[in-house]
C-alpha cells in the first residue's frame, strides 16, 4: 500500500468498488433458469391456494349451517332435559311412584275383597282406608289417575316398567293438559272412593257382641223386608222394637235360665 | 397537497432519463396486466442486475442475493395487477426487493456469511486501485481482495436501515426522494441516515481514505 496518496481518495471512491462487484456472465443463465422454475412453482402454488380458498369457502358454507344446526339441537336437547318440563317431570315421577304403590295396595285390597266374597265389611273398610290414606293429598291423587289410565294391565308389568312407561307420557304432557287431568283425577278418584266404601272411624267399624245378638234377636222378632226397608213406617216400627228390647231386659231373661248338672231351671 | 401536486413534485425531482425509463416501463406493465405474460421477461432482463446489485450489497452474500432477487421478481409478477402506476415500476420493484431483503436479514440476523462477487477490472476500478497501491500481479489482486473484504465488513457493521440507504444512494445512485419512496421514510430521514452511515464507514475505512 502506498503510504502517501497522490490524489484524494474519498469514501465515495471506495464505495465505487462495490458497484463493480458484479456476477459473471455465466451466472445469469442459471439465474434465469431458477427464476423460471420458481415462477412456475409460484403459479402452481397460486392456483392451489385459490383452490384451497375455494374449498375453505365451500367448507364454510356447508359446515356453518350444519354446525349451527348441531349447536341448536344440542341446546334444545339440553334445555329439554334440564328445563322446566324436566323439572316438572321429576316430581311427577315420584308422585307416579307413590301412586303406583297406592294402586298396588288398592288392587290387592280389592282382590282381598273379591276373594272374601264380601264376608267381612271391616276388610273392605280397611281397604278403603288404605286407598284414602294413600290419596290424602290432591297431588298424590293427581299422580294416581294417570297411572290408572295408563296401566289397565298393571298386573302384567312390574313396578319399574310401569314407572318407565309413564314417564314419557308425563314428559310430553303440557301444562294445560296436566291441569285438565288433575281435575278429572280429583273427580274420578272421589267418585271411586265414595262408591267403594263409606269412610268410618276404625273403632266404630268394630262390631260389638251385643250388636250381633241384637241383630240375631231382631231377625226372629221383626221380620226384615229389604224391599220395605225404605218405607218410613217400617223403619220407625223397627226402631221402636229395638228400643223396647233394652240390654237390661235381655240380661234379665238370660239370668232366669240356669244350668246345674243334668238339670235346667227356669225362673218365672 | 393533493395527489396531482405530489405526483408533479415527484416528476420534477426525477431526472429525464428516469422519467423516460418509467414511461417505457409503464407500457410494458400495461401489456403484462393485459395478459401478455411474456412481456414481463423484458422487465426481468432490464432490472435483474440492478436489483441483484442492491440485494447483494445489502447481504454481502451472492447466493442469498440470487434467491432474494428471484423472489422479488416473482412477487412483482404475482402482484403486477395491483400496480397502479402511481410510482415508477423500478421504484416499486426496488421496494419489493428491499423489503424482502430486510425481512431476510432480520430473520438471519445471527447467521451472516460472506460470499463476494469478483471485482471486474474496469477502467475506473483500475484507476482507483492504482491510486491505492503500486503493487502488481498477485499482490495487486490480493490487495483488491483485502480491500473488498474491508469494505463489506464495514458495510455489515452498519445497521440494516443505514446499509440500505448507503447501498441505494452511494452504490445504486438513487436520489434521496427515490430512496425515501422505496424505504417508506422521509427525505430528511434518508439524509440523516446517510450522514450517520458515512461517518461510521469513514471510521472503519480510515486506513484507505486520505485525510
Amino acid at each position: 500500500m502506498k503510504s502517501e496518496h497522490p490524489s484524494k481518495i474519498t469514501l465515495e471512491d471506495l464505495l465505487q468498488l462495490k458497484r463493480v462487484e458484479r456476477p459473471s456472465a455465466e451466472f445469469w443463465p442459471e439465474f434465469e433458469k431458477e427464476l423460471r422454475a420458481k415462477q412456475l412453482a409460484a403459479i402452481v402454488q397460486t392456483r392451489s391456494s385459490w383452490r384451497d380458498l375455494v374449498r375453505r369457502k365451500t367448507l364454510i358454507r356447508l359446515c356453518m349451517p350444519l354446525g349451527v344446526a348441531a349447536v341448536v339441537a344440542m341446546v334444545f336437547s339440553s334445555v329439554r332435559s334440564d328445563g322446566p318440563q324436566a323439572k316438572l317431570a321429576e316430581p311427577v315421577t315420584g308422585q307416579v311412584a307413590i301412586g303406583l304403590v297406592a294402586l298396588d295396595s288398592l288392587v290387592e285390597n280389592t282382590d282381598v275383597r273379591v276373594i272374601a266374597g264380601e264376608k267381612s265389611a271391616s276388610n273392605i273398610a280397611v281397604a278403603a282406608n288404605d286407598v284414602v290414606s294413600s290419596t290424602d293429598a290432591p297431588s298424590d291423587v293427581v299422580a294416581v289417575v294417570p297411572v290408572v289410565a295408563a296401566t289397565n294391565n298393571a298386573k302384567a308389568t312390574n313396578f319399574g316398567a310401569r314407572t318407565f312407561d309413564v314417564n314419557p307420557v308425563m314428559q310430553v304432557l303440557s301444562e294445560p293438559t296436566l291441569v285438565q287431568m288433575v281435575g278429572r283425577a280429583i273427580s274420578v278418584s272421589s267418585q271411586a272412593i265414595d262408591s267403594r266404601a263409606p269412610v268410618a272411624e276404625p273403632l266404630a267399624q268394630v262390631a260389638m257382641p251385643r250388636d250381633n245378638r241384637r241383630s240375631r234377636l231382631l231377625a226372629y222378632s221383626v221380620p226384615f223386608d229389604p224391599h220395605a226397608a225404605d218405607s218410613l213406617d217400617a223403619v220407625r216400627s223397627r226402631d221402636r222394637v229395638t228400643h223396647r228390647l233394652s240390654d237390661e231386659a235381655i240380661y234379665d231373661s238370660i239370668t232366669r235360665l240356669g244350668l246345674s248338672g243334668d238339670r235346667v231351671s227356669i225362673k218365672f | 397537497m393533493d395527489v396531482a401536486a405530489k405526483a408533479l413534485t415527484k416528476q420534477l425531482v426525477v431526472s429525464p432519463e428516469r422519467q423516460h425509463e418509467a414511461d417505457s416501463d409503464r407500457v410494458i406493465v400495461q401489456r403484462v396486466q393485459a395478459g401478455e405474460v411474456a412481456a414481463f421477461d423484458a422487465l426481468i432482463l432490464k432490472y435483474r442486475e440492478r436489483v441483484y446489485g442492491v440485494v447483494y450489497n445489502m447481504t454481502s452474500n451472492r447466493e442469498d442475493a440470487a434467491d432474494l432477487t428471484q423472489d422479488a421478481f416473482i412477487k412483482a409478477f404475482q402482484s403486477i395487477n395491483r400496480f397502479q402506476a402511481q410510482s415508477s415500476f423500478f421504484t416499486w420493484l426496488y421496494r419489493i426487493a428491499v423489503n424482502s431483503t430486510l425481512t431476510h436479514l432480520r430473520k438471519a440476523k445471527l447467521r451472516t456469511f460472506f460470499s463476494f462477487e469478483k471485482i471486474t477490472d474496469e477502467d475506473k476500478t483500475a484507476q482507483l486501485v492504482n491510486q491505492l497501491t503500486d503493487k502488481k500481479g498477485a499482490d495487486r489482486d490480493l490487495f483488491i481482495r483485502e480491500l473488498q473484504e474491508k469494505l463489506n465488513e464495514a458495510m455489515m457493521k452498519l445497521s440494516i436501515k443505514h446499509r440500505t440507504v448507503v447501498t441505494l444512494f452511494e452504490i445504486e445512485g438513487l436520489s434521496h426522494e427515490e430512496i425515501a419512496e422505496i424505504t417508506g421514510c422521509s427525505v430528511g430521514t434518508v439524509r440523516s441516515r446517510l450522514h450517520y452511515a458515512k461517518q461510521l464507514l469513514q471510521a472503519e475505512l480510515q486506513r484507505y481514505i486520505s485525510q
